[in-house]
């Protein structure tokens, strides 16, 4: 649903930041397009797992999304297209089934097909679909962890050629409540974030609070490092840990931050090597991993964090022109979203709907202790 | 206020813009001399945006000479002057006929003050100007 580009004035430092946020998370968003061509190419594809050639066929091979997409945290990559996951999950369980054929087996079924064979790679924990146009889907295969119950799954993991642990639908349950502790509606005309479940396209604070630590990460770690970068997950628990339930987007992000620093601070004391955090939803699968066998990904993720905390809490003492350190954190977005406003304002001003309050604010006409009159701009080159 | 061809209007007095400026904005500092009105004011254009200093003189029947004092006015990486403003960096508000002497310098003039700081400070990343205008040479 569109919103109709009407100039809006927040009141105050705080809801003025919140409204420019809530616009670059607009930004940052899947868009609609994007967004249904995907849930069409995963039913496409589900329905060729089930159809009558597929070798997954006898076990209801369920295709769901997971991580940004079923999160509703995605965010547009700096460049490059979009990678959305997906679980191809088999109803059985995984005892008796070897992890490297259920995963091979996917991959040489789609290499087989006319349509996926050529889009089709083998990465290590899933299969890549790489389309011609602006995304591409991973494919992880899954099978039932019987033992662990509920919605705890194995997948395949080519690296240690065995079974790792995983609960996406429990996550997403679990990030939900965490992320309803406040409920806080919001039109978002780009995007429904989860499918079919929302026929107004709304976002929770926490979702927003993931969407702008990942804009900050993949920005600040593409002039490092990006594999040195903390994967979406870490973040998303981080954020999701430390979400307190504020009702804005910069105090929640705020708090965040002073959180995060502090179960680093906390993980200092206690004398680990790194910060540790399993998944919420099965403690089994050990998020934080990487940084056991890579401790330069640690270094940068700790001197990352400090930073964006630092520059973050600059930035909310300033209470005044924050443009340009927010487009130093979050980059493009935030001129594009500043450019539509300006021409908003602009259009508003000419339709001589705008006003200017004692203190010089430009606000609607209503109010105004001075109308904004038509004039035009002078002046020499 | 539509203006007549055959009823000339009446210029507002020193003492008369002086008064319409603190009505409509207490917190200005106006002093009014014998020939010139001098307004020292801040202006916060939008919740996001900085306080700004500006001085504003005035001589009747002239243009008002409007300077931003501080923070001093910066430029974009890549750009070597700033946008609508002469050549001694009085900004450049509006065109011939926007405002006369015989309108507020308070309804006209500062409101496009504020309105010039927003752009300004949009201008300074997305490095276009957006509020319209026109930039000819040798202007005044």
């Amino acid at each position: 649903m569109a919103v109709a580009p009407a100039v809006y004035f927040p009141q105050g430092f705080a809801a003025a930041l919140d409204q420019l946020l809530l616009q670059v998370c607009e930004e940052l968003q899947l868009s609609t397009s994007t967004y249904e061509r995907a849930v069409a190419r995963y039913g496409a594809l589900n329905k060729l797992l089930e159809s009558a050639e597929s070798p997954f066929r006898y076990f209801r091979p369920d295709i769901y999304p997971q991580g940004s997409m079923a999160l509703g945290t995605t965010v547009a990559p700096i460049k490059g297209p979009r990678d959305l996951d997906f679980v191809l999950q088999l109803s059985r369980d995984h005892s008796g089934v070897d992890p490297m054929a259920l995963i091979r087996s996917l991959y040489e079924f789609l290499r087989q097909n006319g349509t996926y064979r050529s889009m089709t790679t083998l990465k290590n924990r899933c299969v890549r679909i790489e389309y011609a146009d602006d995304f591409y889907m991973d494919v992880l295969p899954a099978c039932l962890n019987g033992a662990a119950g509920g919605t705890c799954i194995k997948v395949p993991d080519c690296t240690v050629r065995g079974w790792r642990d995983s609960n996406p639908k429990g996550y997403i349950d679990w990030f939900k409540k965490r992320s309803r502790m406040i409920f806080v509606g919001r039109m978002l005309d780009k995007a429904a974030p989860i499918p079919d479940q929302e026929a107004v396209a709304e976002k929770e604070i926490l979702q927003l609070v993931v969407q702008l630590s990942k804009r900050w990460r993949d920005l600040c770690y593409a002039n490092i490092d990006p594999g040195l970068a903390p994967i979406s997950i870490v973040l998303t628990t981080l954020a999701a840990e430390t979400y307190r339930g504020e009702r804005s987007v910069s105090q929640a992000l705020t708090s965040m931050l002073g959180g995060v620093v502090e179960l680093i601070d906390q993980s200092h004391r206690r004398g680990e090597r790194h910060l540790h955090l399993c998944n919420p939803s099965n403690v089994a699968e050990d998020l934080t991993e990487r940084w056991d066998s890579n401790p330069a990904a640690y270094g940068a993720f700790e001197r990352g964090i400090r930073d964006f905390h630092c520059r973050w809490s600059q930035l909310i003492a300033r209470q005044g022109n924050v443009n340009t350190e927010l487009v130093e954190l979050f980059g493009e977005p935030v001129a594009a979203v500043l450019k539509k406003r300006a021409e908003q304002r602009h259009g508003a001003r000419i339709d001589g709907k705008l006003g200017v309050s004692s203190s010089g604010l430009i606000t609607s006409l209503a109010g105004a202790a001075a109308p904004l009159r038509p004039h035009t701009f002078y002046g020499e080159e | 206020m539509a203006r007549s061809r055959y009823v000339r209007q009446r210029l507002l007095t020193l003492a008369e813009q002086s008064y319409l400026l603190k009505t409509a904005f207490p917190n200005f500092r106006v002093k009014v001399g014998r020939r010139e009105l001098r307004c020292l004011g801040e202006l916060r254009p939008t919740w996001l945006s900085d306080n700004y200093l500006f001085e504003l003189l005035y001589q009747i029947p002239d243009r008002p000479r409007v300077h931003v004092i501080s923070p001093p006015l910066r430029l974009p990486p890549g750009h070597f002057r700033l946008k609508h403003v002469f050549k001694d960096d009085r900004l450049c508000l509006y065109t011939e006929g926007d405002w006369r002497p015989d309108l507020p310098i308070s309804s006209h003039v500062v409101p496009w003050i504020s309105e010039w700081l927003s752009f300004y400070e949009d201008w300074l990343v997305t490095r276009e100007w957006l509020g319209g205008g026109h930039e000819p040479s040798g202007a005044e």
